[in-house]
């Protein structure tokens, strides 16, 4: 490779424009990086605190920034947006990067130390790169227009998504004629590794004024810049602010297990000390907790949680989307009351808290705890339906949804022996084994697999009380905790050590919120014992020709992320043939975070658009995991009358129709 | 012996004589707009409360009656001018009194009463020499007798209170006492909209459509004024049938005069199948239509 | 609109929650012993219908129960309601209307008072005697079964519902008022707003009660059923009988 390859950059602009360039740049740099300070500080989050933060959690956020930035972990889960944004984000990677070397070797390193790092085999790589950069950032950027274009999907498209897009499509093209330009006016041979503006340059005419060139050229710079310019000092009004607040939430992001709500206040130690002066949930946005907050600045408005969501989908006005950009919008002033400012009362009773909007976030925001600090305060200030008082004057009166006596529970030791110190491990029946016809079907179903495959196992019948899953969801974090402390020391009474539930609920209360309270257990699901049993052989299944499709419950799957049990269960015996939403994409049956005991106002009921999902697949039998998803179903097919269609089995059901003996 | 039974509504006042001229002499007192047939049932005399009458001067009037008359029983239907006018009268003579009676003798100078306690749960049979009673809707069928009363008018004085307005109520058809066939649903409905899928039987059986407590009251998914129970309406149809009543207390304390009962519901441990002469277990929305087709045919 | 502060008394009851008391299986004995004590749900009624008026009217709301040792349980639920002081008054020792009137008679007399406001009947008994024994006692008129209240300077205008339509009423004051069920949504205070109501002062009083009556229980058990009990769990088999009967009873 010949020694004398340099880049010819900025020959023809004169000082004073160069001057110009200098000054804005670094205004400009100073001016987003005093932004994005600023953005935290407005939350009341000073600089010595980051400083901390980042000296304590620099490996967590490196690695952090990685996964979730760079390597787009969760950006790439949908492949049309995704492939979009990695070639717009890689694409101003390295055309970021290519520029910071311009500068570095012309702006820098020659005026200062008379040498430059643009020569040579690196800088014909270099060239090569940056035309490469361009042309990906073209093609995401014109991928996002024709998406906002042609809406094949729910998009909100305002306008100022159009002038980014746009803008920057004029700044790479910008890009391109100039470089082209230039080769037109030198074109040295090793300009070839510009391949794009080298073809292009062709369409300058061959024998053209040199000097008006150079005319051109500099006022083809001169905008450019101030394209670049405009756009760098837009950014932090704009959707491009995520870039530096959106990577920061995903770094600085604490995870806790998914099924775990945030807890407002101790119970025991507000009984013990007698201090209760605090507030509970968020009347306005100002009372959000400063993650939250720093959630909301990092939403970049995307839509994926707003496409994902259950309510959103069944017409009801609850958008998991316009919560978070309601309160990003108000976030530094903070005095808009949660609701009705943020979202409506029938909004903030729509989420069924099935976390598909916390699946979907690609840069990790949790938009369903914003409804749950909403809930807080409507209970708080006894905002609450009708049937949700009901709900929870049930709880109270009687440790269950339905206001039946405990002692009712006890009907179900017909079918399993008392829990005692002798047992391996308990049987939680759960409010719906106890006292819903359906639900006790299954718990005697699942107590006769259990005493077949002999199992040492007890229940506590009266013993047992709700564990206060629901009320927490609901936001009545008081009577949560109260029934969290009556069963823990029920648990220590029997030095319980191991827990099957029937309900994924209560599953995943036992396994995600109990420990903060004190509880020590294994937790398993029903779904996952019965899997081990059939898999060890102790239950043989045969195997018929069945076509079954299957129902993911939001709280066994998405939210603790246990999906090959029941797989495993269904292939045992049958087909399993999967409905278009499944897995960690599986669709809510409506009943979650307390719905199934009140109603919202909705166009289409959430359990009818499930069910539909389950019949498109044309599979005789859906197997469910779920009390509650059993009962929405069924309430479904019946409405639908799709009962001759299609039958509802819960998954120990299923295995005992199937029983070899 | 001599008593008299106070009602401000003639319906349940021609119950309460059936029963109590079998038992004693008696009188009756009426406060009704317009009276029509009070004077079928058996009343020796009968007393006609005019002007216009609250818990205060209708207590007056009827203090006075019973003062000239010198009754050794006091009958009061339970409405709710009947409770608060049975509250100021035993006040007022300073005498005991028992609530909500439904079965009454007297044996030597006892007497024997039979009322529900624990709201429903039980039957209380006491016995005292209580002179004082509120009595239950619907005691017995009403049955006329060929002699008259002798009618006599009671012109009331001016209560402390004043009506203001009198207002009708819209849904005033429904008459569950009467009606010989019933047909109930309870919270097993699931929702409001399952009720068009019940019409088709309330219609082939030419039926009444009541429902429990939870189902008028507090998903009102009904209007209140079909509520069958404790609370509610007590009722004696022919034919009961209960779709999806579970069968607490409440509902059954309402229906249990019924002559025969029907219960269709999922769960086989319901108490209503206790309360019922034919269950089915399973679901009422496949059985309701499998009934009305066989009634078809 | 008047803005008025009333003195609005309130009358709490609390009883044996009854939708928990099961029946002795064998005897058919009520089983009361373990059942928790629950505020009566017509006295929740009362106890919003007030405050809500004085919530938009001003006021002070006293509340009276009589009733027990577990009386303040219930006292606390109704300060997280609303209600601004609290009189226990100990010494109930059983159903009887007349001792109950009487001894929240004589201490309603000690207050003073706009509104006496109550429940007009409760879940355990119905007797719904209570609001004309204390109209009697206190000679005050008695607006009973109302749906709506509306207080103005002198009098107060209520909506009374009965067997068969509505009428608006209205006296002087002081007036006694019972509430019917529809009256209103009683709120629901949260668990932690009970523990903050429950550090507020609650004055607690014992009544002497002699109950002199001539009630003799003679047996007080759930009454036997009886029906046929025909369940079948094959709809197909039950349809043929279930469409005779019905036919039969179309007759």
């Amino acid at each position: 490779m010949a020694a004398g390859i340099v880049s010819p950059t900025l020959v023809f602009i004169p000082e004073l424009e160069l001057i110009i360039l200098y000054v804005t740049s670094f205004s400009a740099a100073i001016f987003v990086l005093y932004w994005w300070y600023r953005s935290y500080r407005c939350l009341g989050i000073s600089i010595t605190a980051i400083l901390d933060y980042i000296r304590k959690n620099w490996k967590a956020m490196i690695s952090q920034a990685l996964s979730y930035g760079a390597f787009h972990k969760k950006t790439a889960k949908n492949a049309y947006a995704g492939v979009m944004h990695l070639l717009i984000f890689y694409g101003m990677l390295i055309l970021f990067i290519s520029t910071s070397l311009i500068a570095l070797s012309h702006d820098i390193l020659k005026p200062l130390f008379h040498f430059g790092i643009l020569t040579g085999t690196f800088y014909l790589n270099f060239e090569v790169w940056a035309n490469t950069g361009g042309l990906m950032l073209i093609a995401g950027l014109c991928m996002a227009l024709y998406r906002r274009l042609a809406k094949k999907i729910k998009l909100e498209s305002v306008f100022d998504d159009y002038i980014l897009i746009s803008g920057l499509i004029i700044l790479s093209i910008e890009g391109f004629f100039l470089g082209a330009l230039k080769i037109a006016l030198f074109r040295n041979g090793f300009d070839i590794y510009r391949y794009i503006e080298w073809y292009l340059s062709y369409i300058f005419p061959a024998g053209m004024n040199v000097n008006t060139a150079i005319q051109v050229y500099r006022e083809l710079w001169l905008v450019h810049i101030l394209t670049a310019f405009a756009l760098v000092i837009y950014l932090p009004f704009s959707k491009f602010s995520h870039i530096a607040l959106s990577w920061t939430n995903v770094a600085i992001k604490k995870f806790h297990p998914r099924g775990q709500l945030s807890t407002p206040f101790l119970l025991s130690e507000a009984l013990e000390t007698g201090n209760i002066d605090f507030t509970v949930g968020a009347k306005e946005v100002a009372n959000l907790s400063t993650p939250m907050k720093i959630d909301s600045l990092a939403c970049t408005n995307c839509g994926r949680c707003e496409r994902a969501c259950p309510a959103v989908l069944s017409g009801s006005d609850l958008d998991p989307r316009l919560v978070v950009q309601n309160v990003k919008a108000v976030v530094y002033n903070g005095k808009v009351e949660m609701v009705p400012g943020i979202l409506s009362e029938n909004a903030a009773w729509a989420c069924t808290t099935c976390q598909a909007c916390v699946e979907e976030c690609p840069v990790l925001i949790d938009p369903h705890s914003f409804v749950i600090e909403a809930r807080r305060n409507l209970v708080m200030e006894n905002k609450i339906s009708k049937e949700a008082g009901q709900y929870f004057n049930n709880l109270t009166n009687t440790q269950n949804p339905y206001g039946n006596s405990p002692s009712d529970r006890d009907a179900l030791l017909k079918f399993g022996p008392k829990y005692d110190s002798s047992k391996e491990v308990l049987y939680w029946a759960g409010c719906m084994g106890a006292f819903d016809p359906r639900g006790k079907k299954i718990a005697e179903t699942v107590m006769g697999l259990l005493t077949k495959a002999g199992v040492n196992f007890g229940i506590l019948g009266s013993e047992e009380k709700c564990n206060g899953e629901t009320a927490r969801r609901m936001g009545e974090e008081g009577r949560f905790q109260e029934l969290v402390l009556q069963n823990i020391d029920t648990f220590k009474k029997y030095n319980v050590k191991k827990i099957i539930t029937a309900c994924p609920h209560c599953y995943n209360t036992f396994k995600n919120e109990y420990p903060k309270f004190g509880l020590q257990v294994e937790v398993v699901h029903h779904s996952e014992f019965l899997a081990k049993l059939v898999d060890d052989g102790k239950l043989k299944v045969r195997k018929t020709d069945e076509t079954v499709t299957l129902h993911d419950p939001c709280y066994l799957g998405r939210v603790n992320g246990e999906y090959d049990n029941t797989r495993f269960i269904v292939s045992s015996f049958g087909n399993l043939k999967e409905m278009e939403k499944s897995r960690q994409n599986s669709m809510c049956c409506g009943a979650g975070g307390g719905n199934y005991w009140y109603k919202v106002k909705s166009q289409d009921s959430i359990s009818h658009l499930r069910m539909q999902q389950a019949l498109d697949t044309k599979a005789t039998k859906l197997a469910v995991a779920c009390p509650f998803c059993n009962a929405m179903m069924d309430d479904a097919s019946r409405s639908m009358d799709a009962q001759n269609k299609i039958e509802i089995k819960d998954i120990s059901e299923l295995i005992s129709d199937n029983l070899e003996n | 012996m001599r008593g008299i039974v106070f009602s401000d509504k003639e319906d349940i006042l021609s119950q309460a004589l059936t029963f109590f001229r079998q038992k004693m002499e008696i009188d009756a007192a009426i406060y009704s707009e317009n009276p029509q047939s009070s004077a079928e049932f058996g009343a020796k005399k009968l007393f006609f409360l005019q002007g216009t009458g609250f818990s205060d001067n209708v207590s007056d009037a009827l203090l006075s009656i019973i003062q000239k008359e010198n009754y050794d029983f006091i009958f009061i239907t339970s409405t709710a001018l009947g409770r608060e006018v049975a509250g100021i009268v035993s006040d007022k003579l300073g005498k005991e009194i028992i609530a909500e009676i439904f079965d009454f003798n007297i044996d030597n100078s006892k007497v024997k009463t039979k009322r529900f306690a624990w709201g429903g749960k039980t039957v209380a049979e006491e016995e005292s020499d209580c002179r004082i009673f509120t009595v239950m809707p619907g005691i017995v069928e009403a049955s006329k007798v060929p002699e008259k009363s002798e009618v006599s008018q009671v012109r009331m004085n001016d209560s402390k209170v004043s009506l203001v307005q009198t207002i009708p109520k819209s849904s005033s058809t429904v008459d569950l006492e009467h009606a010989g066939i019933i047909v109930s649903i309870g919270r097993g409905i699931g929702k409001k909209e399952s009720i068009d899928q019940i019409m088709p039987l309330v219609k082939a059986v030419k039926g009444e459509l009541a429902g429990s407590r939870p189902v008028c009251l507090d998903y009102q998914w009904l209007s209140e004024d079909r509520q069958v129970g404790l609370s509610g309406r007590k009722v004696k149809p022919k034919l009961y049938i209960a779709l999806g009543v579970s069968g607490q207390i409440q509902h059954i304390a309402g229906m249990r005069g019924s002559k025969t009962v029907i219960a269709i519901n999922k769960d086989k441990m319901a108490p209503i199948f206790e309360e019922a002469d034919y269950g089915v277990v399973g679901d009422l929305f496949q059985i309701v239509p499998m009934i009305v087709k066989a009634l078809q045919q | 609109m008047i803005y008025l502060p009333y003195n609005i008394i309130v009358l709490i009851k609390q009883i044996l929650d009854i939708d928990q008391m099961k029946t002795n299986q064998s005897t058919g004995e009520p089983i009361t012993e373990g059942v928790p004590m629950r505020i009566e749900n017509l006295s929740k009624n009362a106890i919003e219908a007030a405050v809500r008026i004085k919530e938009k009217y001003g006021g002070k709301l006293t509340g009276i129960i009589f009733g027990g040792e577990q009386s303040s349980s219930a006292m606390k639920e109704a300060y997280a309601i609303g209600v601004d002081e609290g009189i226990v008054i100990k010494g109930y020792k059983g159903k009887n209307p007349s001792v109950t009137a009487r001894v929240l008679s004589e201490k309603i007399k000690t207050l003073p008072y706009d509104m006496v406001i109550l429940g007009n009947q409760s879940a355990d008994t119905y007797t719904g005697l209570l609001p004309g024994k204390l109209s009697s006692l206190l000679n005050v008129p008695l607006l009973g079964n109302a749906v709506s209240i509306e207080p103005g300077e002198k009098e107060v205008k209520v909506t009374r519902v009965l067997e068969d339509h509505n009428v608006i009423l209205k006296g002087n004051f002081p007036v006694i008022i019972s509430v019917s069920q529809e009256i209103n949504e009683p709120r629901l205070p949260a668990v932690l707003q009970i523990i903050k109501a429950g550090k507020r002062e609650i004055k607690m009083e014992t009544a002497s009660v002699q109950d002199s009556s001539s009630i003799k229980i003679l047996s007080d058990r759930a009454p036997k059923s009886e029906r046929k009990k025909e369940v079948y769990e094959e709809p197909e088999k039950a349809i043929p009988v279930l469409t005779r009967v019905i036919k039969e009873a179309m007759l």
